[in-house]
């Protein structure tokens, strides 16, 4: 464990100039787009963006021969994946943790009423106390939906490179694209009753419901992390 | 003698490179020269006794440890140097030595600032702008701040100038004063060799063609010069690197058959740089 945080603050170092101009950005973003739109639906983009704080240290890594930085210090070839997925999860939770402070204030002061903010769901808000649980939530549901992203994004860049990551990544997008238009025809699903009983369950059983999300994201990232070590354990640096 | 880092039988194979039966070791308290030709297999080698090259077959051990499975705990016990730098280059001197202190048990900043002063590197000033003898400098001082007890250096004084250079070798003298420790310094620069080394392994084509102390290397073989009329075929088929010119021959020969060559024929010591000029020549042949 002691070797997984060496290599979490050995990437934080190199990162946190950029990391810092990320976060500015994003609190920029959120304040301005709750003027237009639900904070709860901006946090949820943003924590999803989020994830790709961590991204820019493969490119990084590449650049400055990280490979020989790893060939040389002491710690075990796994504490180098695990360290920078371990990195991702703390720089998510503390998105996240930032993002419902932010998603408070513009909610505080957002010019919108709840027929504007939901629309055709506008109904849910009965179901919701608004202050106390939509914001977090929406930060959690964000926390998840990062992980669902930067989890693949990750293993791709491992295997594959920094390089090959978008057209990998564009194809990846492509299929899952097609796949739901596909499913959705054959099954047509009704999301307004998916979504509703989702929402239904998450407040009827709230605590689970953070367990589900920021649990299962954090699972998701330590599947990733042995996929990642797995797929290039013996690879040479 | 104890032995701080021992390879034997190394063998590695690359699609159209391949080392063979490498095999040496470096005592306790000396200095061993790593030299070949560009290509030979020197970095290929390094990268193996560190774990960054998957072994073949052969065995690695340093500190009577295996170089696979106790990877990392050698490590700790491992300077290292390469002929550029490994950090990211916007960050400063602070930020590296904040990177690399929690790694290594015995880490002293006292002794890695106390090296940068004395190098004059500036702080602040990001790594990437440093000069190649401020990289240089920088490496050296983070591989000398844990107490390590064996540097492994590979090429490190390519492209430095001669002050540089000289600075770098005083340092290394100074680090081996301590007789629990070794230096593996690869180069090509045979000149700085000849004057901290103790030990040299040769690497020709991936292939060992000597290990064994400097001056038992020295001793070894002489060069001849003299008219192609004086030479019998014999000797040249016994010589290294034969080759005619304009106005004689010139070859390097093991020095037990000096007592057949004649009185025409010139004789003279021989450094470790034409060596490899020589054997370059009879490769090539």
């Amino acid at each position: 464990m002691k070797e997984i945080l060496n290599v979490a603050r050995l990437e934080f170092i190199t990162l946190k100039k950029k990391i810092v101009r990320i976060f500015i950005i994003m609190f920029i973003f959120i304040t301005l787009a709750s003027l237009a739109f639900p904070p709860q639906l901006i946090l949820i983009m943003a924590s999803m963006f989020m994830g790709y704080i961590v991204q820019p240290i493969f490119s990084m890594a590449e650049k400055n021969s990280f490979n020989m930085l790893y060939g040389v210090l002491p710690a075990k070839r796994q504490s180098f994946v695990f360290g920078r997925f371990f990195l991702t999860g703390v720089m998510l939770l503390a998105a996240m943790l930032l993002l419902i402070a932010i998603g408070y204030i513009s909610y505080a002061w957002m010019p919108l009423e709840d027929t504007e903010l939901f629309g055709e769901f506008a109904y849910l808000t009965v179901e919701w106390e608004r202050e106390s649980f939509t914001i977090p939530f929406a930060a959690a549901v964000g926390f998840f939906l990062g992980c669902i992203f930067i989890m693949p994004t990750f293993i791709i860049d491992y295997v594959f490179g920094v390089s090959k990551e978008a057209p990998i990544s564009f194809g990846f997008g492509i299929f899952v694209g097609v796949s739901c238009y596909v499913l959705d025809g054959i099954f047509e699903p009704d999301y307004g009753s998916i979504i509703y009983n989702l929402v239904k369950f998450f407040v009827d059983y709230r605590f689970v419901s953070y367990i589900v999300l920021i649990g299962g994201g954090i699972l998701l990232l330590a599947l990733g992390a042995v996929i990642s070590h797995l797929a290039t354990r013996k690879r040479e640096l | 003698m104890e032995n701080l880092l021992e390879v034997k039988n190394l063998c590695k194979d690359y699609d159209n490179f391949s080392i063979k039966d490498v095999t040496f070791s470096l005592p306790k308290g000396f200095i061993m020269g790593f030299v070949g030709q560009n290509g030979a297999g020197k970095t290929t080698t390094i990268r193996t006794i560190l774990n960054m090259a998957n072994i073949g077959s052969g065995e690695i051990k340093l500190f009577g440890m295996d170089s696979v499975t106790d990877s990392h705990k050698i490590k700790q016990k491992i300077g290292v140097v390469f002929d550029d730098i490994f950090f990211a280059e916007h960050l400063n001197v602070k930020d590296i030595e904040a990177q690399l202190r929690c790694f290594y048990d015995e880490w002293d900043s006292k002794t890695f600032f106390s090296y940068i002063e004395k190098f004059k590197l500036p702080l602040k000033k990001n790594c990437g702008s440093f000069s190649r003898g401020m990289k240089m400098k920088l490496s050296i001082s983070a591989a000398l701040s844990h107490n390590a007890q064996l540097l492994i250096l590979d090429e490190p004084t390519s492209g430095l100038d001669p002050v540089a250079r000289d600075e770098l070798l005083d340092i290394l003298a100074e680090y081996i004063t301590d007789e629990n420790r070794g230096i593996l310094f690869s180069t090509h620069i045979t000149a700085d060799l000849e004057r901290i080394a103790d030990y040299v392994t040769v690497l020709i084509a991936g292939k060992v063609w000597f290990t064994g102390t400097k001056d038992e290397l020295l001793e070894k073989y002489v060069i001849i010069k003299g008219n192609e009329k004086d030479i019998s075929k014999e000797l040249i088929g016994k010589s290294i690197g034969y080759h005619n010119y304009k106005n004689g021959f010139e070859a390097m020969l093991p020095v037990e058959y000096k007592n057949e060559i004649t009185d025409k024929i010139v004789c003279e010591k021989v450094s470790i740089d034409e060596m490899l000029i020589f054997i370059a020549k009879e490769t090539n042949s």
